[in-house]
């Protein structure tokens, strides 16, 4: 018995090692261990035994069969793994081609050059106002302290559509209409577009855009001001960004600055971007003038504010290192996709 | 303001570090535009007498010049046909360098040799604009008092920096070298002294020659007059000629050059007229009369109106009021008797006849931006006494000045603890007030409050908070410390509208959307194009009256212009097919609440070599994301798209745009292929949606879905959203949607037919569907369908 079954394993792990595939596996795992399988009869033979051999038999042929079938295992598992060794290798593809595309759209690098502003505004508590472009000559003029024989509301500076109601020059109107209809305090942001009668040339557009701002409360000064945008420079343009100050002249400011800051290309040393200056001017900002509060019912001896304007197509451009302003609105797809 | 810091420097103290002194004066409020040096380059030129002239044997049009520099003589060959015998020239030795750079050798002209070189203006840095008239072309001729043999930097006094200063608007008094030396000079600590030219005028010899009427005090304040007997008309003394120059003005002759000096000097425009060609004796300052006209000195004959203020003798217009004077009362080589007129006119009223009269001078310029009231016989006396001093008259004594009221002086208070809060600094009421002193403010304390005297010339000094900017300029605005607001804890209400639109050009960047951006005003013809029907509001734009061009003259009533304009460049540039979108607004004619036009925000997406279903596809994956419902495309009508192909789109009911391929005849003004296809879409629509929108997630659901296809046979020109609707309403309670998947057309199917195959999918939230409830859904969906005769099953 003993031999037989020790011939049995022998016979039965020979057959395995030598196996080509799975199909073969399964017909040995039949031969020896199905219904009729060598092992099986054998092991059904077993009645026949003393008593005391029955236990030795038993044993032995439980340990040939864990032995076949562990050695049928392995085999299997051989053969699978190399089957799927052999069908990744024919599924292989040419990575390098484009058989099928997802189209990438663009924002418009004016847009791109606003978000990053805007989102410096919000993260600072500021929110986000909207006004009409066609607007009262009140609200873009009269209410800004401009004087009614200022230049720019000559009809060679600013559109007209009737004598009170002409395309908005600057955002300001929206700060008056938020001042007129909110209380303090106040602060927002107003970007968007702009119209002034310039002739199209490189950094002319008789439209273009603008984002202005403006904090009122009670106790805001000139040293908020200079705080305020020098942390917004700094957000935009790095930290090592310097900003200079300078007095300038605005209707509805009082005192009025530029401000500078240092030039995010050469980092102050100097380059063709910034004229050799090592500076470029951001913006213009002043504490708001006192006629303005009053045209908007804010009493000027208990609340104070600041108000700032960029220029964000030249931002842009800047940013972008964009040549001509013409760029911006000829929407060259070739163009777009740079950014 | 065009400044040589050699000017500047007879008034006061300029450091020699002249771009510290630059930024310095930009600091404290001048700012400087720019700083040239005007001897860049130039050296071993000096001044020469030419001694001799001759033809040169071989060339017509060259000369053969002798010169002599005190130590020798040379000579030079040259071209230019304007050097005489006894002029004195800038003569280029040897070795000399040039403006341009270009070193200065000997130079052989058919075998005579020239030893160096006579120059222009231009070949010594100086705009050939800006020197006397006999000097523009050819070499620049140099005064007769100019002394020979000296470095032509000495002798025109080239080794000077010319600063440009920007102004700004209120800042007048600063267009004058006073002005600058008065800011200057604050800028480093100290008061300016402005110079006084007043001299004795008790005898009133003047009143024996002339009167002056003012009729229009409204439009001129002031007019002060001074009177000078010639003593000879001839070129300015060197020293003035080149002052001018330096400061970009030509030199005519004595007295037109001193009444420019005196307006660069002094920032008040004077003019001169012969008196004896004022007819009467008499100066009549009023406006002139309709249809009236008077030829300038530009020989040009102007048409006059009554709103123009003029200067008229008893009996003819002299000048035009602040603009330009007449041919006939001009200075000439015979003018013995000189009146200055040093007056003030209103800003409004100059630029108003300058503009009409398209006649813009450097008087005009100046008058429109306002001068103080002032100045006028502070500038008819230094223009008297300048003629004085280069000997080119004598005076008469007295001077007339009209006016009706002189302004006094504006006294103004600033409180110290105010001014301290508002600046966000801590000044003593001593500081405050010695840096109001430095800028000729009279500052007197009382305790915290500062009352100030302003200068008579600051009309731009009114308020509290412009003395605050004037402490501050003084202070340094760099030494203001930076501080973040108290209010920096306060976070305003986010803008929702905002954000939604945002998000909207967000989407259509994810589908792969080009973001452009278009002008808001479009030629009429644009419009016109769209061929809008009769009653449609987008038909009328609102109108610019003072628009740049045709092109650029009314507002857009719809983005499609743009677009089709930016569709058409990139087709007609080759590239690449892109969808392309544009988030901004139309104006349209009718008055919103507050009765201006109303101003809506708009989405426009177009797409060359695409088709409608594309478009449409974009548009609900928007709309999808957007989380609308009820949305339906009905046939269009918009006579700019393709009758058969184009939808309006439906909201709830609500028209809220369109979508379409453009019309052929459309596709051909554009020059684009009728392959285009564009949609617009009302965006104050969406985002008012996309705000208010509310989602309640539901449980997923439990139970499995059921699914069938569906394939019928209806006529061709039935839409398959109408069968769809039909099949919903057929479809029983537990139908959750049914969608078009396949669309077939043949002979077969029967004349005018067409096969829709419609996916259905079932479930319910009860229980797993039998097939056999399924069944009878389909049953019912079919026998209603058949019966209302809308379709018939395909077998």
């Amino acid at each position: 018995m003993k031999e037989k079954l020790n011939l049995i394993k022998q016979e039965a792990l020979s057959k395995i090692a030598q196996a080509k595939n799975i199909k073969n596996l399964d017909d040995i795992r039949i031969g020896y261990l199905g219904k009729k399988g060598e092992l099986t009869v054998i092991l059904r033979s077993m009645g026949s035994l003393t008593a005391e051999e029955r236990p030795l038999a038993g044993k032995l042929a439980n340990e040939v069969r864990q032995k076949i079938e562990s050695a049928l295992k392995e085999r299997k598992d051989y053969f699978e793994n190399a089957d799927l060794k052999e069908k990744l290798r024919s599924q292989s593809i040419d990575i390098t081609l484009d058989e099928k595309t997802i189209p990438c759209g663009h924002h418009h690098p004016f847009y791109k050059t606003l978000k990053e502003i805007t989102d410096i505004f919000i993260s600072m508590g500021f929110s986000i106002a909207e006004g009409p472009e066609i607007e009262w000559v009140k609200y873009n003029f009269d209410d800004l302290n401009v004087p009614p024989d200022h230049s720019s509301r000559d009809e060679s500076d600013t559109f007209y559509c009737t004598n009170d109601i002409l395309l908005r020059t600057q955002t300001s109107p929206v700060q008056i209409r938020a001042m007129q209809s909110a209380k303090p305090p106040i602060k927002m942001i107003s970007p968007g577009r702009v119209y002034r009668r310039d002739e199209i040339d490189a950094t002319h557009s008789p439209m273009f855009h603008q984002l202005e701002g403006l904090v009122i409360d009670k106790g805001i000064t000139m040293s908020d001001l200079k705080g305020t945008l020098d942390y917004v420079a700094k957000r935009l343009y790095g930290n090592d960004t310097q900003t200079v100050f300078r007095p300038h002249q605005f209707y509805f400011t009082e005192p009025s600055a530029e401000m500078d800051a240092t030039c995010f290309i050469c980092k102050g040393k100097g380059c063709r971007v910034c004229k050799g200056s090592g500076y470029i001017e951001i913006l213009g900002c002043g504490m708001v003038h006192p006629n303005v509060l009053k045209a908007c019912n804010i009493d000027p001896d208990v609340y104070s504010g600041f108000a700032f304007g960029m220029g964000l197509d030249r931002m842009a451009m800047l940013q972008y290192a964009i040549g001509d302003l013409r760029y911006m609105f000829a929407n060259d797809s070739e163009f777009l996709m740079q950014f | 303001m065009i400044t040589p810091v050699s000017w500047l420097k007879d008034y006061v103290d300029i450091p020699d570090n002249i771009k510290a002194f630059a930024d310095n004066m930009t600091l404290s409020g001048t700012k400087v535009e720019s700083v040239e040096y005007r001897a860049a380059n130039i050296t071993g030129i000096i001044t020469a007498k030419v001694t001799a002239k001759t033809k040169h044997a071989d060339y017509e049009k060259l000369w053969i010049i002798k010169v002599n520099d005190t130590k020798q003589e040379s000579t030079v060959v040259t071209a230019a046909q304007n050097v005489n015998v006894g002029d004195i020239v800038p003569f280029a030795t040897i070795g000399a360098v040039i403006a341009s750079g270009q070193k200065i050798n000997t130079v052989n002209f058919g075998g005579i040799t020239s030893e160096g070189m006579l120059c222009s203006a231009a070949e010594l840095g100086i705009n050939s604009s800006v020197v006397p008239k006999f000097s523009q072309e050819g070499i620049f001729i140099l005064p007769q008092d100019t002394p020979v043999g000296v470095d032509i930097i000495k002798a025109l006094a080239l080794d000077d920096y010319i600063i440009d200063f920007e102004l700004t608007n209120n800042r007048q008094d600063c267009n004058s070298i006073l002005g600058i030396a008065y800011e200057a000079s604050a800028t480093y600590g100290k008061k300016f002294d402005f110079p006084m030219y007043e001299f004795d005028n008790e005898s009133q010899d003047i009143n024996k020659y002339l009167s002056v009427e003012v009729k229009n005090f409204e439009l001129c304040p002031r007019y002060t007059a001074k009177m000078v007997e010639i003593i000879r008309i001839e070129p300015s003394p060197l020293w003035m000629q080149t002052r001018l120059m330096a400061a970009g003005v030509r030199p005519i002759n004595n007295v037109v050059d001193v009444s420019n000096f005196v307006m660069i000097e002094t920032g008040q425009p004077l003019h001169t007229f012969d008196y004896d060609k004022l007819e009467g004796g008499k100066i009549i300052v009023e406006n002139a009369n309709d249809k009236d006209n008077i030829t300038t000195l530009d020989h040009v004959e102007r048409n006059l109106d009554k709103s123009m203020l003029m200067i008229n003798d008893a009996a003819k217009h002299a000048a035009i009021a602040g603009v330009m004077g007449g041919g006939t009362t001009d200075i000439d080589e015979n003018t013995k008797l000189v009146v200055i007129e040093s007056a003030n006119f209103n800003k409004n009223s100059i630029r108003a006849t300058a503009k009409k009269l398209g006649l813009r001078t450097e008087s005009s310029s100046h008058f429109e931006k306002g001068i103080s009231v002032n100045l006028t016989k502070y500038a008819a006396d230094r223009a008297a006494s300048l003629l004085v001093e280069i000997g080119a008259a004598k005076y008469i004594n007295g001077v007339i000045d009209v006016y009706k009221q002189i302004p006094p002086k504006e006294h103004l208070s600033v409180n110290t603890n105010w001014f301290n809060k508002f600046a966000g600094i801590k000044l003593s009421v001593d500081h405050i007030s010695e840096l109001l002193y430095r800028l000729g403010f009279e500052p007197k304390p009382n305790g915290d409050d500062i009352s100030v005297t302003v200068p008579r010339f600051r009309n731009d000094i009114k308020i509290k908070e412009d003395l605050a900017e004037e402490i501050i300029r003084m202070y340094g605005y760099d030494n203001i410390p930076l501080t973040l607001m108290d209010s920096s804890n306060y976070i305003s209400e986010p803008n929702r509208i905002y954000e939604a639109k945002q998000n909207i050009k967000n989407i259509l960047v994810g589908m792969g959307g080009f973001e452009i951006l278009t002008y808001s005003f479009v030629g009429p013809q644009a419009i016109d194009r769209l061929a809008f029907n009769e009653n449609d509001k987008r038909r009328t734009p609102v109108k610019i009256i003072n628009p740049l061009g045709e092109e650029y003259s009314v507002m857009r009533t719809s983005m499609l212009a743009g677009m089709l304009d930016t569709l058409a460049l990139n087709y007609n540039r080759k590239n690449k097919s892109q969808l392309m979108f544009e988030l901004a607004n139309i104006y349209l004619p009718e008055s919103s609440k507050d009765k201006l036009p109303l101003q809506q925000t708009n989405l426009v997406i177009g797409k060359y070599n695409s088709d409608y279903y594309e478009m449409k596809a974009v548009i609900n994956a928007l709309l999808a994301y957007i989380k609308t419902e009820n949305v339906d495309y009905v046939r269009s009508d918009e006579n700019f798209l393709h009758p058969g192909r184009s939808a309006d789109i439906y909201m709830n009911n609500i028209k809220i745009g369109y979508v379409g391929q453009i019309h052929p005849l459309l596709a051909k003004t554009y020059d684009i292929t009728d392959e285009t296809i564009v949609a617009e879409i009302n965006a104050d629509i969406l985002t008012e949606k996309m705000i208010n929108t509310k989602i309640k997630a539901k449980a997923v659901a439990k139970y499995p879905p059921s699914e069938r296809d569906l394939a019928l046979i209806i006529d061709d020109d039935i839409l398959a959203a109408a069968v769809q609707e039909k099949i919903i309403e057929y479809g029983g309670k537990d139908i959750i949607s049914c969608k078009v998947f396949d669309v077939y057309k043949s002979p077969s199917l029967g004349e005018g037919k067409k096969s829709l195959a419609f996916n259905l999918v079932f479930r319910s939230d009860e229980k797993t569907l039998t097939d056999e409830q399924v069944d009878e859904y389909i049953n019912d969906i079919i026998r209603n369908l058949e019966a209302a005769n809308i379709a018939k099953l395909r077998f």
